[in-house]
């Protein structure tokens, strides 16, 4: 069967010499929990390094080609993006049942990854972000460009990842 | 490709045998591990500060470290 890969690109702080594979993002907030995240055009990955990565000297682009046979697309394929509805509005209405806590954002991912058991066969998911990149529309207020990342949770569908850019 | 059933099974069986207390057993394990990890990352800016003092040659700024013991501390709060 033949692999399908997608081009996509890293943004990070800047560094010399540049990075050989990508950072681990463990953020709170990072919307599917930890994962090396990754943008789909070049254009977004650019606009997050001038806006997110001001208190480094300059932000650096890495592209890599991702192996999403195992991703979960939420984007563009309709019968993921639906079944992933169903099974977060599933989780987040049990946790809420069962819980003290009012789960957040890591809660709910780490839930069905490591508890759900999905780690074993998800290697990423592809879902669209916050649209809220101005800069990139051309019309104010109309967002007919969706602004996608992927969280890849195994570095082994990570390849070919090289230094694209530096903004210094 | 990924079996979409497989995944739904394996989620409903977790969600199905949790209770209330493993579900809160799971949250504390993860505060702990969260502390643990603060601990880490503490001690990983001290080092770099005292490498910088004694060799002059990398560059810790101590708002970061002030940052990382804020977010420590409130750690420990939470797990007192």
């Amino acid at each position: 069967m033949t692999k399908k890969n997608r081009n996509m690109y890293h943004t990070q702080g800047y560094s010399k010499p540049p990075l050989t594979e990508p950072l681990l993002c463990e953020r709170d907030d990072a919307w599917l929990g930890n994962g090396y995240y990754f943008w789909d055009t070049e254009d977004d990955a650019l606009w997050w390094g001038s806006t997110a990565k001001k208190t480094y000297t300059g932000f650096s682009v890495y592209i890599a080609d991702i192996d999403t046979e195992n991703v979960l697309d939420t984007v563009f394929n309709e019968e993921h993006y639906n079944f992933w509805l169903k099974q977060i509005d599933k989780a987040i209405n049990s946790i809420y049942k069962k819980s003290t806590k009012k789960p957040g954002i890591q809660d709910i991912n780490e839930y069905i990854m490591s508890r759900g058991g999905w780690s074993q066969w998800v290697t990423g998911i592809m879902f669209q972000d916050l649209p809220s990149n101005e800069t990139i529309s051309k019309v104010t207020g109309f967002y007919y460009k969706k602004r996608i990342q992927l969280a890849a949770f195994d570095l082994k569908i990570i390849n070919n990842f090289a230094h694209h850019y530096d903004s210094k | 490709m990924l079996n979409l059933q497989q995944l739904e099974d394996s989620l409903d069986k977790a969600l199905d045998a949790e209770t209330y207390e493993s579900l809160n057993e799971w949250f504390q394990e993860r505060d702990k591990q969260k502390i643990k990890d603060f601990i880490g990352v503490q001690g990983y800016l001290s080092n770099l500060q005292s490498i910088q003092k004694s060799k002059g040659t990398i560059s810790v700024e101590p708002k970061y470290i002030q940052e990382v013991e804020v977010v420590f501390s409130s750690f420990h709060g939470l797990a007192a």
